[in-house]
């Protein structure tokens, strides 16, 4: 009976137990934390790093679903300290909850901290088991982290969400980069790859007090580094070519000059589908870079009354179309080579693959090599649809 | 550990009853088979003692032949017999029948027990015994006894007819479609009930008498042939080591036979409905019927059984397949979802869209309670509502919906108190526990439990308790068959009637692990039956 009485005593102790451990390790309620939605990352002027937060604040994300609540649903603050680690735990000084990184969906880095290198900094973000590996990464142009994150929304209640919505319009407007942290670390680690990363510049404004909103800027664009380093930009019309021959386009428009009319009226075609494919070639040790691009569009969009819906019409279509891809993708790779020195398609990530005896030869070479390549350009087009009409309605 | 209590409180009552037995062998002055007295006057007397101060035995003096020579006492309880039947057909037609036989002191005795059955009794049930003790019981089964002067028989007469509830549509178990009558309070028309459905020798009923001070009634039943002989004899083996004062409904039986008498899941089913129980007995089941209650209790019973319903089997297999699936999916709303929203919740933000996280951010902002306290809380008043809405008059279970919506719903999200999110999380597992009557005792402990295992652990514990619940569901049986299966042990064959129910033209075979194997033949033989009728 006593041995009894004994196990009874301690089996209570274990539930009791239940009771009062409960707090500890990782069991925090989400009222205890602060969710932090976007993070700004600037070099300060004495080179130490600041750090930048958009908090949500619960509470008015639930009254202005309601209506007529005007106050900020985030709240941003900054911190700054010489690694990012210290920055992250040097803003409890005037955050009153550990901030929870759980659901970062926006890293923005200021374009000065960028021309020194990203790696160091993405190191934080790559190891913390907390951090969302979806967020999105963009760079700031011309301006700093800090200033993009206190804009404000009108069209969203968390700014940042207005932001990473505006990146996620990449599938209709190839002029987007879109880049989560998880594809930009893996990039980073392919050997031969240089990355790219979309744009964030805030637009001429009329007034000069204003109030920055979201609105104000655009994210078309992109960044090209060179390693780990921001090295210049490739601007929107540059930043559809790059994506194309990335193979990143999933729709976008296209406008060809019209084959049947002088007077430069254009057609509009909207790409549906296209696939854009790299391979590397080496013939008597020159290496040729060959780029095929496979569209399909449909007419969106016609300015001239030529009924362009014949086989062959669609044909001259297409050669313009061709055209078209093929001067854009000559451009972007010419500035790649000449200008940034950059292989941001990751041509040498296929040399490796490909030849890795030669890739062995050349790695340490491969900059130079890259810009003196032959290009290659393939582009095969169809056009598919006319859309609703075959003929346009004008007046007679 | 269970095992362990389990062993401790056994010990302690084998300890008792043999207290008890040395007590009772002591005083032990009863004997079982006392003969009738021969004379009138002792008889008469006797019957006074043993009925002394009981106003409803009626115990009437008559007597009969030429200048009344011979001496009867009938005896009955008023109020469990038919009284017409006892002036019609037992003294109507011994007082005017009687001019009919020769009747004196002369007959002997066994040829007066013979003269008054065949020819002078008219009332359909007649019985002789000798033994006095049966005749106290008869007459407090509702019987009438004959006692007859001079000799040491007395008769029998079946009289019984009280007061009693007529067949209605039992509240447990409503159905949309398929019969309405249910069981009722008296045996016999339970018997009669289950008679009816199967018209089979082969139906078998044996009595039982249970209760040192009630003497109830028990009837075991279960279908000769089909039903497997090991579990017939070990439901009569368990019933008959019952020793009690008192069976006052089944569930009294249902704690002294059930497997696991400590475990949260019932081992022994109960119903109310004939159809339902004739369903049970034709796969092989045994029903234990039990006087004064309308509960049939049926054995052995798997965990399938509470996600199993009559309706079931009359609606088409396509849609209870479906509400099958969906009472399933009920049942894993309702055990796990504060728990899983818990887990979620404390543990694992990372995983709630963030949409859906800012949702519930914004809900729970300015809450004083954890998730845990607050799963906690409205669970335990949601059980305190749901049992005072069973126990509370009908009147008054009205208040109860009006406190139970309006204060504790209403008023304390707008206090603060509780997190909107946290009531529609209560009220959906209440819908769901709905769903599930014969688990209603069961389910609100397993959802504490994992809600505990949430709290600490998060997913993990969550799993942890849920693989205890498991490893525990498959460890027990019911009357040797085990609890999971047609799930653990996996039989294929009879999956059949599982999660999804096929259409009954594909049901071939019966239940193996209820049913006797003993031919080969057995597997086919509901479709040879088919076949055989269409001929």
């Amino acid at each position: 009976m006593k041995k009894a009485l004994k196990k009874c005593i301690i089996f209570l102790n274990i539930c009791f137990l239940i009771f009062i451990t409960s707090g500890c390790w990782n069991n925090h309620d989400i009222t205890d934390v602060s969710i932090a939605v976007a993070a700004g990352l600037d070099k300060t002027e004495d080179d130490t790093i600041e750090l930048t937060l958009q908090l949500v604040k619960p509470a008015v994300v639930r009254a202005r679903k309601y209506g007529g609540f005007e106050e900020s649903a985030v709240s941003v603050f900054s911190s700054t300290g010489d690694m990012v680690f210290q920055a992250v735990r040097n803003i409890l000084s005037s955050v009153n909850k550990k901030v929870y990184f759980g659901h970062l969906q926006l890293i923005v880095i200021g374009e000065e901290l960028a021309r020194e290198g990203i790696s160091d900094i993405l190191d934080f973000f790559e190891r913390d088991h907390e951090i969302n590996p979806k967020a999105y990464v963009i760079i700031a142009k011309g301006t700093t982290a800090r200033k993009v994150l206190h804009a404000n929304s009108k069209l969203e209640t968390i700014p940042a969400i207005h932001i990473t919505s505006l990146l996620e319009n990449d599938i209709a407007l190839p002029k987007i980069n879109k880049k989560m942290l998880f594809d930009l670390l893996r990039e980073t680690s392919h050997k031969g790859h240089d990355i790219t990363i979309g744009v964030i510049e805030i637009e001429e404004k009329d007034g000069a007090d204003k109030e920055l909103l979201v609105g104000d800027m655009k994210v078309t664009g992109t960044a090209v580094f060179k390693k780990d380093k921001l090295v210049g930009w490739l601007d929107p019309a540059e930043t559809r070519g790059y994506l194309l021959v990335a193979d990143k386009v999933k729709s976008g428009i296209i406008n060809i000059p019209d084959p049947l009319t002088e007077e430069g009226r254009k057609i509009a075609i909207e790409i549906i589908r296209s696939r854009g494919k790299r391979d590397v070639l080496i013939q008597d040790g020159h290496i040729i870079l060959s780029i095929e691009i496979e569209a399909i569009g449909n007419i969106g969009e016609q300015q001239s009354v030529k009924d362009i819906i014949t086989i062959e019409k669609g044909k001259m279509l297409a050669e313009q179309l061709n055209d078209a891809i093929k001067k854009n993708v000559k451009e972007v790779i010419e500035i790649s080579q000449k200008k940034f020195k950059s292989d941001i398609y990751g041509f040498g990530q296929i040399v490796h693959i490909k030849y890795p005896d030669y890739w062995k030869q050349i790695k340490d070479n491969w900059d130079y090599e890259f810009s003196n390549a032959t290009v290659d350009i393939q582009v095969t087009s169809t056009i598919k649809r006319p859309g609703l009409i075959t003929q346009p309605t004008r007046p007679q | 550990m269970f095992r362990e209590i389990y062993r401790k409180l056994n010990y302690l009552r084998l300890r008792a009853i043999n207290e008890n037995k040395r007590n009772l062998n002591h005083n032990n002055s009863s004997d079982t088979n006392r003969p009738i007295p021969k004379s009138i006057d002792k008889i008469k007397s006797s019957l006074q003692n043993v009925f002394s101060d009981c106003a409803d035995v009626i115990i009437r003096e008559f007597a009969l032949g030429e200048s009344s020579q011979v001496k009867f006492i009938i005896a009955f309880v008023e109020g469990l017999v038919e009284k017409e039947v006892i002036s019609t057909h037992v003294l109507k037609s011994l007082m005017t029948e009687v001019k009919k036989v020769d009747l004196n002191k002369r007959i002997t005795s066994h040829g007066m027990v013979k003269i008054l059955k065949e020819n002078l009794l008219s009332a359909c049930e007649v019985n002789e015994t000798k033994n006095y003790l049966e005749t106290i019981h008869a007459i407090l089964s509702g019987n009438t006894v004959l006692y007859i002067d001079g000799n040491d028989t007395a008769i029998i007469i079946d009289t019984k007819g009280w007061e009693q509830r007529g067949i209605e549509e039992p509240d447990t178990e409503s159905v949309v479609r398929g019969p309405r009558e249910g069981f009722s309070e008296t045996l016999r028309n339970n018997t009669a009930l289950l008679r009816r459905k199967i018209k089979n020798p082969n139906l078998k009923f044996e009595v039982f008498r249970l209760g040192e001070q009630t003497q109830t009634d028990i009837c075991i039943c279960y279908i000769k042939g089909i039903a497997r002989e090991d579990i017939i004899d070990t439901v009569k083996r368990r019933i008959n080591n019952i020793n009690t004062d008192a069976i006052l409904e089944s569930g009294y039986i249902e704690e002294f036979i059930e497997d696991a008498p400590l475990s949260i899941f019932p081992t022994v089913g109960n119903s109310e409905k004939p159809d339902v129980v004739a369903a049970k007995l034709l796969e092989g089941r045994v029903a234990i019927l039990c006087d004064g209650t309308p509960f049939v209790l049926t054995v052995p019973y798997l965990f399938m059984e509470s996600l199993q319903a009559s309706e079931d089997y009359y609606a088409r297999p396509i849609f209870s397949s479906i509400v099958r699936l969906l009472r399933l999916l009920a049942l894993a709303i309702t055990t796990f979802l504060p728990a899983f929203y818990v887990a979620l919740v404390a543990f694992h933000q990372n995983v709630i869209p963030f949409k859906l996280l800012l949702t519930i951010a914004s809900s729970r902002e300015g809450i004083p309670f954890s998730p845990f306290m607050e799963a906690l809380l409205m669970g335990i008043i949601f059980e305190l509502l749901r049992e005072a809405g069973v126990r509370m008059p009908r009147p008054i279970g009205q208040a109860i919906s009006i406190v139970g919506a309006l204060v504790l719903g209403e008023a304390s999200v707008e206090a603060g108190l509780v997190s909107d999110l946290m009531v529609i999380i209560t009220a959906i597992t209440a819908i769901t526990s709905f769903v599930l009557p014969p688990l209603g005792g069961t389910v609100p402990m397993i959802r504490i439990a994992l809600l505990i295992g949430a709290n600490v652990l998060g997913l993990v514990g969550l799993g942890l308790i849920a693989v205890v619940f498991i490893i525990h569901l498959c460890t027990i049986r019911s009357f040797g068959v085990p609890y999971m299966s047609p799930f653990s042990p996996l039989s294929k064959e009879e999956l059949k009637d599982s999660v999804i129910r096929v259409p009954i033209w594909e049901m071939l075979t019966r239940p193996r692990l209820l049913t006797q194997n003993n031919t080969m033949h057995n597997k086919y033989r509901m479709k040879i039956n088919f076949r055989k009728k269409e001929d």
